[in-house]
């Protein structure tokens, strides 16, 4: 079970957004998908649930083509989305009312929409919150609410849009663990993002560079880029630049730290 | 000459008389110069912006007083002068744009100060290059642009003004790593070479504070700490313990240190941290370097 | 210069009135706004004002939410009080340059007050009480007949529950506008008529803007989450009647009666 991205292309308004573009997700895989301002990375995650349907090429969801308009609903329970705005992607007042929305828009009996509000609450750690409305909520918070709200719809595969570009340094590293932990679930992540430290756990990281594949790449190999990052308007990590400052005095690592735990680990051997 | 801005022991509430009542400063004293760089950071709901809405008299102390440039501005009259001296760039400030073209936005604040038209115009190319947007058409609407030049375009129009301190109020979210380097480098040079007393207002250490010459550090509505950055992360423990976003480079020194490495933590260089580890890796051929663990 | 409403915002305490089904709360208050009308005479506002204490001290409500309600719209209120105070043809009992006050219309106006304010005060209690899905599914549950002529009923509660889902976020955003423009030099609050509407552009146009911006970003979110209309969609909560409801609707129809006859 996967998604398959094949020589996918986009054209918004006469605009070639993406050009070509192949990868495929399994459940439970992380991918991070980096890249610039502009580099198409919100139009791919727009196209991986249909709600834009490629100009060229195909994307196909657990062997469904999300051109086929009238398996669309599975389609789109199937693959979550989740964007950048906390507050402009929650459409109720209360916490609870809000997760249970795409359950209810589901047609699920309402005994089994409030186990999943349960469960959904649960796993983003907001259980206590429930009855609270989402204006007095932090952004983090906000955020993992939203998330709850894409889970109660059981999905194999969620899409997160730069969720922690809004967020302060506590909230993103709520989101962020959030995520690593539906991972461990079996749940296919795909994490969208300018802050590349956010990818040190990914399996994957595919760099977008003017709505093209630029590389793609272990965490490792591609953290380490620092001339292709750099060449693409990215930053490099501190600890992998650090990493290659130490590389170039002369210490030697067999694996490339790539966060602090690691590097103090290597450092102490 | 007196400070630039004094705010004596500044108290201020929200919803006063009412059940959602608190206070979101709690005795502030700070002087600022002409000529710094700060950098305020403090987590969500520390008072941050509480505190910079005083600096032009947006808010005004419920207890104490605030005096910019000599005007204590719970007295005066004319907060309208105070605001042009304090130029404030609010968060994401490209939602603040209105005006049909480029120009009408970056002259919005000039008019209500009653500049001439042809001063106007020479302000706004002298800050269109300062801020590097001088390629864009100044004819145009400023909605058909992305939301990176929308943002200096805004940051722009407030430093037409010519204001002699320049608060920013998270000025880099949002902006994707080039963006941020270059908006970091351009405000810093405004301070460098037209010597412009800057304020940064944020909740992550990581990016400011390789530029400010000052650290202020808020916590639930007072300041813990208020100092250059080399002083202020000695103590990282702390910084960690409000939930403020630390440089990767410092906590991963802090941990070595912990574990009983001999090195300073508080180090922002990248090259320099790179030869403080590799010198001591050096010194660990012999073992009895190694600092014992300091138990809690 | 900062905007407060407590219209709109739910305070979830735990007390009989919020476990009331909404439905009911609903019919009550429409009851009450109808009796409102109907009633012309001093005697009948105060059987009606027991009631509504009654009902504020048994929800737990702080009187202060309830008054913060008021305060938004006070200028309106005695701006009416004035009109009928000077309007109202009859007996004159003083005269200030050329406005002659009235007996008729000083009762008339302080009816009005007392009309509004009752108004005002059982619709904030309402949403005070319910929770904003809560008061839509209730209205869409209400007028379900209708949908057989065509009503759009589902749409109606969908948007009302999304505009009171907003009220903070507008507030807050219309506070960080004028306090951004104010910093730029922005003069809001003085000047002509004339030149206060025209300065209230530089508000109005990001407020829009950035309106239409998150509705964009709404719809999306809604579509990504299988919004379709109100077809096939189930809730939730499920709304049980009580005897407790039945017995607060019969107290709440005999009050409305003898505040009518009486």
């Amino acid at each position: 079970m996967s998604i398959e991205v094949k020589n996918l292309s986009f054209d918004y308004e006469g605009i070639s957004v993406l050009r070509d573009v192949n990868f495929q997700i399994d459940r439970g895989e992380f991918i991070g998908i980096a890249g610039p301002n502009g580099s198409g990375k919100s139009t791919l995650a727009r196209c991986l649930n249909g709600i834009f349907s490629p100009v060229k090429g195909e994307v196909v969801v657990d062997g469904i083509s999300v051109k086929d308009t009238s398996k669309q609903w599975i389609i789109r329970q199937t693959v979550g989305l989740v964007f950048q705005n906390p507050d402009n992607q929650l459409v109720a007042s209360i916490v609870e009312e809000d997760v249970a929305f795409g359950p209810e828009n589901l047609g699920i009996p309402p005994a089994i929409i409030r186990e999943r509000v349960q469960y959904a609450l649960e796993r983003v750690g907001l259980i206590n919150e429930r009855k609270r409305p989402v204006s007095s909520l932090s952004g983090g918070q906000k955020q993992r609410v939203a998330i709850a709200g894409i889970l109660a719809m059981r999905p194999e595969y969620i899409v997160l849009d730069e969720p922690t570009s809004m967020l302060d340094p506590v909230g993103r590293k709520e989101v962020l663990s959030t995520v690593l932990q539906l991972k461990e679930e079996g749940v296919g992540i795909i994490y969208i993002t300018h802050h590349l430290e956010e990818l040190v756990y990914a399996d994957k990281i595919i760099l977008l560079y003017k709505g093209e594949v630029f590389k793609e790449g272990s965490a490792r190999e591609i953290l380490t880029d620092e001339e292709t990052l750099t060449r693409i308007g990215l930053e490099i990590p501190e600890i992998p630049a650090l990493s290659l400052r130490l590389k170039g005095l002369g210490i030697d690592f067999n694996e490339t730290p790539l966060t602090i735990e690691e590097m103090v680990n290597v450092l102490f051997n | 000459m007196s400070s630039l801005i004094e705010m004596n022991d500044v108290w201020y509430q929200y919803n006063p008389d009412s059940p959602l009542a608190y206070w979101a400063l709690m005795g502030v004293n700070l002087r600022i110069e002409r000529g710094e760089f700060i950098s305020i950071i403090g987590p969500t709901g520390s008072g941050k912006s509480t505190l910079i809405q005083h600096f032009n008299g947006l808010l005004k102390p419920a207890k104490g007083e605030v005096i910019v440039d000599g005007v204590d501005i719970s007295r005066t009259s004319d907060l309208k002068s105070i605001r042009k001296k304090v130029g404030m760039v609010f968060q994401y400030p490209e939602t603040q744009i209105f005006s049909e073209t480029i120009y009408d936005e970056l002259a919005f604040g000039l008019r209500n100060y009653g500049y001439s038209e042809d001063e106007i115009e020479e302000r706004i190319e002298s800050v269109t290059k300062k801020l590097g947007i001088d390629y864009l058409p100044l004819d145009k609407s400023p909605f058909l642009l992305s939301g990176g030049e929308m943002r200096r375009i805004a940051i722009a129009s407030i430093l037409a003004m010519e204001p002699e301190v320049f608060v920013l109020d998270e000025p880099l979210a949002n902006l994707d790593p080039q963006g941020r380097r270059e908006l970091l480098r351009e405000i810093d040079s405004l301070n460098k070479k037209e010597s412009l007393t800057v304020i940064i207002v944020s909740h992550d250490l990581s990016e400011v504070s390789r530029y400010a010459n000052r650290i202020i550090v808020l916590s639930e509505g007072k300041i813990i700490m208020d100092g250059p950055p080399k002083e202020i992360f000695k103590d990282v423990e702390k910084l960690i313990d409000i939930s403020l976003g630390v440089p990767q480079l410092v906590e991963l020194l802090y941990n070595l240190y912990k574990r009983g490495a001999d090195i300073p933590y508080n180090i922002l260089d990248m090259e320099e941290a790179a030869k403080v580890i590799v010198k001591w890796r050096k010194s660990l051929g012999n073992r009895d370097k190694l600092r014992t663990i300091p138990t809690a | 210069m900062a905007i407060e409403i407590s219209f709109g915002q739910y305070l979830p305490l735990d007390s009989f009135i919020h476990r009331l089904d909404p439905r009911i709360k609903l019919i009550i208050t429409l009851i009450n706004i109808i009796t409102i009308f109907i009633i012309k005479d001093f005697i009948g506002y105060i059987s009606l004002a027991c009631f509504l204490l009654f009902l504020i001290v048994s929800s737990k409500v702080p009187p202060l939410y309830i008054f913060r309600g008021l305060k938004p719209l006070i200028f309106f209120i005695l701006l009416t009080f004035f009109l009928h105070l000077f309007t109202t043809q009859g007996t004159v009992i003083f005269q200030w340059w050329i406005l002659k006050g009235t007996a008729e219309g000083l009762r008339n106006g302080l009816l009005m007050v007392v009309r509004f304010m009752l108004l005002i005060s059982f619709s904030t209690l309402l949403t005070l009480t319910c929770s904003p899905l809560e008061l839509t599914d209730a209205m869409e549950s209400l007028m379900s007949p209708l949908k057989r002529i065509g009503f759009p009923a589902h749409e109606m509660a969908m948007m009302m529950s999304i505009a009171l889902r907003f009220i903070p976020v507008l507030v807050e955003e219309t506070n960080r506008i004028i306090k951004a423009q104010v910093a730029r030099g922005a003069d809001i609050e003085s000047g002509s008529i004339i030149n206060r509407a025209k300065n209230l552009i530089p508000i109005l146009v990001p407020l829009f803007v950035n309106t239409f911006k998150r509705a964009d970003d709404l719809a999306l979110a809604m579509e990504v989450r299988c919004y379709r209309g109100g077809e096939g969609r189930t809730r939730m909560k499920e709304y049980v009647l009580s005897s407790l409801d039945f017995l607060i609707l019969s107290i709440s129809i005999v009050i409305a009666i003898i505040s009518i006859l009486i």
